[in-house]
C-alpha cells in the first residue's frame, strides 16, 4: 500500500518530535502493509512553513535511519499546502513541497471549517502551471459536508480528491464518515492516506480501512486507491522536463 | 404551431404525428369493448304490454267506491310502483311457486331484480319487460307478473265491493240462521203450548171469566142483604110490633095470621074489659087466648130469623164458591194471556230478521252485479314471447361504440397533448414559433447508448443516417450565410442545458473536416468542458491556458484523429469563464484561428444559464442554435433567442436534436438520406435527386475554394 499523506518526518511539524518516533511510526506502518509512504509536513498553515528544501533534507535523513534500522519503507517527499497566497509565488521559486517532488501533484489542504473564495481561482491558476491539486481530507470540510455538490466543482476543475483513511472508520465523527463512504460510492476518491501523527495517536495504519473499501467497491477499486493512483503521482514527468507531454488524468 | 387558420392538413398532421395516441387509445378500447362482450353474461328481455281501460264503469250503486281510483292523476306511475313493490314481487313468488313454474328460481328477490316497468308514452299501455340470464325464467316471471297484476287491479278495483259483498254475505248468513232460529223457536213454542188457534181460547176464557165475575157479585149482594136483614133483625125482639115492618116477617104467612086473630082477640079483649072484670073468665079464657097466639107469633118469627139464617148461610156459600170459581177462572187468563204475548214477540222477531234478511240478499245481487261489469277494466295486449336472443351483450353495438369511442377518444387526446405540448418538434415549430430559418435535425441515436458512441458518430459511423444529418446540417449552415459571405466562425449554442451542444459542435467540425476543410474545434464551454474526453485529450492546456497567456494557440490546439480536425480543449476551469470569453485575447485567439484553420466550429455552456454564449456571440460569423426536440418550451428556446439577438448575433439558424423516427415522423421522410451516403461513400453510386446532389456540390466547392 502507497500512504499518501502522513506527518512522519520528526521535528517539524504537529507529527512525532523525535526520529526515533518516526522510526516507531515506520515500523508500524511497515507491519500493517505500507510500503510507500508520503511525507507530507504542513506548509503554510499560519504554525508551520516548511520549505520545500527542508522536507527534502529530513526525508533524506529519515531514510537514512530506516536504513540504518533495516525499515523497508520507503519514504516520498510532499507537504501538506495551506490555501495561501504565496502558494503561486513559492511554487514559481521551488520552495513549495509537491508531492514526490515532480512539481505535478500539490496536497492542498483547506481550513476544516469552509472552502475559501480564493479556490477556484487558486486551483486555475495552479493547473495553468500544470499542476494537479489534490485536495486533503474534502471529507472532513465542514463546507463540502454540508453541501457535498462542492466537491463536483472541484473535480470539474481538475483538482484530486484524497480521503483520510480513518474518515472511513469514524475517526472523525459521522459526517466525515458520511461523506467519505458518498465520495466513494460517487467514484470521486482518487487517494487515501493515513493522515498519520504519532505511534499511538492517529497510527499510520490502513490496512483496516483497505478492507473496508474493498468491501464497499471492490479489491479493484482499492488498489486504484492504494496504488495506481498514488503511482501516478510517483511517476509524473516533472514539468517542462522534455517530451511536453501532458499528464495523463487519474484512473477513478 | 400558430392557433390561427387551422387547415385540413394541419388537423391530419397532428393526428398523423400523434397517430400512436390515436392508436393506442383506439385500440384500448376496442379491446376493452370486446373483453366486456366477453365477460359479460348474456341478458334476455321478455316484453309484454297491459292496457289500462281508465273509464269509470257507470254503475248505479256503490259508484262512490270507485271515485278516488278513476280519479286520480298519477294513476299509471302508481301502477308502476305497485307493480314494482316488494309485496307484489311476493305474489308473484309465490304465484309461481304454487304454479310450480320458475324452478324455484323465482324469488320475490328475482322477481324484483328482473322486472321493469314503464308506460308507453301517450297511450294508456304498460310496458312490462323482465331480463335475467334465464330466457325461460324470465318469461315465466314475466306472464306471472301480468296475471298477478290483472288480478291483482282487479281485486283492488273490486276490492272494495268485494269486501262489502263477502261481508254482506256473511251478514246474510247470520240472518238466515236467526231467521230459521226464530222460525224454529216460534214452532217449537207453539207445539208446547198446544197453541193451535190461541185466538179461540182466549175468548171463551175470557167470557167465562166474565160470567163468574157477575156470579160472584150476585152472591155477595145477596149474602150482603141476607146479612143486614139478620142484623136488622136481631134489634127488634120478636114480640115486637115493629117487627112486622121487616118483610119477610110480614109476608109471613102464618105470622099474619096470627096477627089478625091476636088483634081480634085483642079487641074482644078490649070489649071483655069494659063489661067484665079483670077476673071474670071472660076475661080469663080472653087472656089465655091472648097469650098463646102471642107466643105463636114469636115462635113464628123465631122461625123466619131462623129460616133467614138459613138463607144467608147458604148465600155466603154460594158466594164463596162462586168466587173460587172466578179466582181459578182468571188465573187461567193470565196464563193465556203471557203466552199470546210471548208469541206475539217471538213471530215479530221472526218477521224483522226475515225483512233484513231479504234487504241483504237483495243487496248481494247488486254487488255481484257490479263486480263482474268491473273485470273488463285491465287487458293483456301482448303477452311475453320466450326470448331466443340476448339483448345484451350486443357484440356489433359494443365494438362499434368501442371503435368510434376511441377515435374520438384518440383524436381529441392527440389534440389536447398537441395542445398542451409547447415543446418545439418539427421544422414546423422552428419556422412559426420560433421565427428562425431551419438548419437540419439530427435524429435521435437510439443504438448507442454509450455516449463516447455519440459524442464522434460523424467519424466513428461515417455511413449511419445521423452521420449523414450531420453532413446536411454542414451543407445549410454553410449556406445560411447571405450571398458574397462565408461562414468561417460558427458557434453552437442552445437554450438550456444538455441539448446537444457538444455534440452537435463535434460532429458537425468532423463532418467539416470530412468535407476537405481545415477545422479547429474550441471548446468554449469552460464551465463543463468535454470535448477533450470525447478526443480523448487533456485538458490541461486549451483555451483558458490560451487566453490567459499561458500557453500558444500551437499549444492549445492539438491534432486529433480525424483529419484535418484539431481540436483547442477547454484547459483547466477558470473562476471566471465568460471574463475571459469577452477578453481581447479572445478575439485575437479568433482571428488567428481564422487565419490558419478554415472553420471554426465553438462549443459554449448554455445561453441562459451563463452569459458566456452571449459574449461569444458577436464574435463569430454566425450562430448554430441547437433545440432539444420536444424537450423544450418554445418559450425556454426563444428566451435563449432574444438574449442572443440582443447582443446582435447573428442566428444562422436551429438545429433540432433528438428527433425521433416515432415521434412526429411524419416528415422525417421528407428527407432522403441515401443521397449524402452516396456521396460521402466512396466512389458511391448516386441514387440520390439532382436536385439535392446540387445544392451538396455546391457546398463542396465553396469548401474546395476555401481550401
Ligand atoms: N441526437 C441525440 N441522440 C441521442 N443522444 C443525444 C443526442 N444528442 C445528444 N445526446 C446526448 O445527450 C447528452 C447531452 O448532449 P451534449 O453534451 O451534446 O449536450 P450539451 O448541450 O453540450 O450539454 P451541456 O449543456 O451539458 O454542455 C449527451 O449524453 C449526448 O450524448
Ligand atoms: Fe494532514
Ligand atoms: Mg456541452
Amino acid at each position: 500500500m502507497i500512504d499518501l499523506h502522513a506527518h512522519v518526518l520528526p521535528g517539524v511539524d504537529d507529527g512525532p518530535k523525535e526520529p526515533a518516533d518516526a522510526l516507531a511510526m515506520a515500523r508500524k506502518a511497515w507491519a500493517d502493509g505500507i510500503r510507500t509512504q508520503f511525507a507530507t509536513p504542513h506548509t503554510l498553515n499560519g504554525a508551520y512553513t516548511t520549505p520545500r528544501s527542508l522536507v527534502l533534507r529530513k526525508v533524506a535523513e529519515l531514510r537514512e535511519a530506516l536504513r540504518e534500522e533495516g525499515i523497508g519503507l520507503e519514504l516520498v517527499p510532499g507537504g501538506e499546502v495551506h490555501v495561501h497566497e504565496s502558494i503561486l509565488d513559492l511554487l514559481a521559486s521551488g520552495e513549495l513541497p509537491t508531492l514526490a517532488d515532480r512539481g505535478r501533484h500539490l496536497l492542498l489542504e483547506f481550513p476544516f471549517e469552509r472552502v475559501p473564495g480564493v479556490v477556484p481561482d487558486l486551483l486555475f491558476r495552479l493547473r495553468l502551471k500544470g499542476v494537479t491539486p489534490v485536495i486533503a481530507h474534502p471529507e472532513r470540510n465542514d463546507e463540502l459536508q454540508s453541501s457535498p455538490k462542492g466537491v463536483e466543482s472541484l473535480l470539474r476543475q481538475g483538482a484530486w480528491m484524497q480521503v483520510t483513511g480513518g474518515s472511513f472508520t469514524g475517526d472523525f465523527g459521522t459526517a466525515a464518515r458520511d461523506l467519505a463512504f458518498l465520495l466513494l460510492d460517487l467514484d470521486q476518491v482518487h487517494l487515501i492516506g493515513s493522515d498519520a501523527h504519532g505511534v499511538s495517536w492517529r497510527p499510520p495504519l490502513l490496512a483496516a480501512v483497505r478492507d473496508v473499501i474493498v468491501r464497499r467497491a471492490g479489491a479493484e477499486r482499492a488498489r486504484r486507491l492504494f496504488e495506481e493512483n498514488p503511482r501516478r503521482i510517483l511517476e509524473a514527468r516533472p514539468r517542462g522536463a522534455g517530451g511536453g507531454g501532458m499528464p495523463a488524468a487519474p484512473a477513478r | 404551431m400558430e392557433e390561427s387558420e387551422l387547415g385540413l392538413r394541419d388537423y391530419l398532421r397532428v393526428v398523423l404525428k400523434r397517430l400512436w395516441v390515436v392508436v393506442t387509445v383506439v385500440t384500448l378500447f376496442f379491446v376493452g369493448a370486446a373483453f366486456q362482450t366477453w365477460r359479460t353474461i348474456p341478458m334476455y328481455r321478455a316484453a309484454s304490454t297491459i292496457l289500462i281501460e281508465r273509464q269509470t264503469p257507470r254503475l248505479t250503486t256503490l259508484d262512490e267506491l270507485y271515485k278516488s281510483t278513476a280519479a286520480s292523476v298519477d294513476f299509471y306511475s302508481t301502477e308502476i310502483r305497485l307493480m314494482q313493490s316488494r309485496s307484489f314481487a311476493e305474489r308473484v313468488a309465490a304465484r309461481m311457486a304454487a304454479a310450480g313454474s320458475g324452478g324455484g328460481a323465482a324469488t320475490a328477490g328475482a322477481v324484483q331484480g328482473a322486472l321493469r316497468v314503464s308506460t308507453v308514452e301517450n297511450s294508456r299501455l304498460l310496458s312490462v319487460t323482465t331480463e335475467g340470464t334465464d330466457p325461460k325464467l324470465i318469461t315465466e316471471i314475466n306472464n306471472a307478473v301480468v296475471d298477478a297484476y290483472i288480478e291483482d287491479a282487479l281485486a283492488r278495483r273490486v276490492g272494495d265491493v268485494r269486501a262489502l259483498t263477502t261481508q254482506l254475505a256473511k251478514e246474510a248468513e247470520d240472518l238466515r240462521k236467526k231467521l230459521d232460529d226464530g222460525e224454529r223457536s216460534l214452532q217449537e213454542f207453539k207445539e208446547k203450548n198446544k197453541l193451535a188457534t190461541l185466538g179461540e181460547q182466549a175468548n171463551v176464557v175470557s167470557t167465562k171469566l166474565d160470567e163468574l165475575a157477575s156470579g160472584v157479585t150476585a152472591a155477595e149482594k145477596e149474602r150482603r142483604s141476607l146479612d143486614a136483614t139478620l142484623d136488622a133483625l136481631k134489634q127488634v125482639p120478636a114480640d115486637d110490633p115493629k117487627i112486622l115492618t121487616f118483610l119477610e116477617v110480614r109476608e109471613n104467612l102464618g105470622i099474619a095470621a096470627l096477627r089478625t086473630e091476636e088483634g081480634k082477640l085483642q079487641q074482644d079483649w078490649n070489649e071483655a074489659a069494659k063489661k067484665y072484670r079483670p077476673k071474670h073468665p071472660r076475661m080469663i079464657a080472653l087472656q089465655s087466648r091472648l097469650e098463646t097466639v102471642r107466643k105463636a107469633m114469636v115462635a113464628e118469627v123465631k122461625n123466619v130469623i131462623d129460616g133467614l139464617r138459613a138463607r144467608y148461610d147458604a148465600a155466603l156459600r154460594n158466594e164463596e164458591k162462586t168466587r173460587q170459581a172466578f179466582e181459578a177462572q182468571s188465573g187461567a187468563k193470565l196464563a193465556n194471556d203471557r203466552l199470546a204475548t210471548a208469541y206475539a214477540s217471538l213471530s215479530r222477531e221472526v218477521e224483522t230478521t226475515r225483512a233484513l234478511y231479504q234487504n241483504l240478499v237483495k243487496r248481494i245481487q247488486e254487488a255481484a252485479v257490479t263486480s263482474s261489469v268491473d273485470a273488463n277494466n285491465v287487458s293483456v295486449v301482448d303477452r311475453a314471447l320466450q326470448p331466443t336472443v340476448p339483448f345484451r351483450p350486443q357484440p356489433g353495438t359494443n365494438m362499434t361504440l368501442g371503435l368510434v369511442l376511441g377515435v374520438v377518444l384518440g383524436v381529441g387526446l392527440a389534440f389536447l397533448i398537441e395542445h398542451l405540448d409547447n415543446s418545439v418538434k418539427t421544422p414546423e415549430d422552428v419556422d412559426t414559433a420560433l421565427k428562425l430559418p431551419y438548419l437540419g435535425h439530427v435524429p435521435m441515436m437510439e443504438g448507442k447508448s454509450d455516449e463516447k458512441d455519440r459524442d464522434r458518430v460523424a467519424f466513428t459511423d461515417v455511413k449511419s443516417h445521423i452521420s449523414e444529418s450531420f453532413r446536411g446540417i454542414r451543407t445549410a449552415v454553410l449556406f445560411s450565410a447571405p450571398a458574397g459571405e462565408t461562414v468561417r466562425t460558427v458557434l453552437v449554442v442552445s437554450s438550456g442545458p444538455r441539448e446537444g451542444k457538444t455534440t452537435t459542435s463535434i460532429n458537425l467540425a468532423i463532418a467539416m473536416a470530412q468535407a476537405g476543410n481545415r477545422v479547429l474545434l474550441i471548446d468554449a464551454d469552460l464551465r463543463r468542458p468535454r470535448i477533450h474526453k470525447a478526443f480523448a485529450a487533456d485538458d490541461a492546456i486549451g483555451l483558458s491556458s490560451l487566453l490567459v497567456g499561458e500557453s500558444t494557440l500551437e499549444e492549445a490546439a492539438q491534432k486529433t484523429d480525424v483529419e484535418n480536425l484539431a481540436i483547442m480543449p477547454s484547459g483547466p476551469i477558470p473562476p471566471n469563464p465568460s471574463e475571459l470569453l469577452g477578453s481581447q485575447r479572445m478575439r485575437e485567439v479568433l482571428a488567428r484561428a481564422r487565419e490558419r484553420f478554415d472553420r471554426v466550429v465553438i462549443d459554449s455552456p448554455p445561453v441562459i444559464a451563463v452569459t458566456d454564449a452571449c459574449v461569444l456571440a458577436p464574435l463569430v460569423d454566425g450562430v448554430v442554435l441547437v433545440v432539444r426536440a420536444a424537450h423544450i418550451g418554445r418559450d425556454v428556446v426563444g428566451r435563449g433567442r432574444d438574449l442572443l439577438r440582443a447582443v446582435k448575433a447573428r442566428i444562422l439558424g436551429v438545429v433540432l436534436n433528438g428527433i425521433s423516427q416515432r415521434r412526429g415522423g411524419y416528415y422525417y421522410g421528407a428527407y432522403d438520406y441515401s443521397y449524402y451516403q452516396s456521396e460521402d461513400a466512396a466512389g458511391g453510386g448516386g441514387k440520390g435527386r439532382s436536385s439535392k446532389r446540387s445544392g451538396a456540390a455546391a457546398a463542396a466547392a465553396v469548401d474546395k475554394e476555401k481550401a
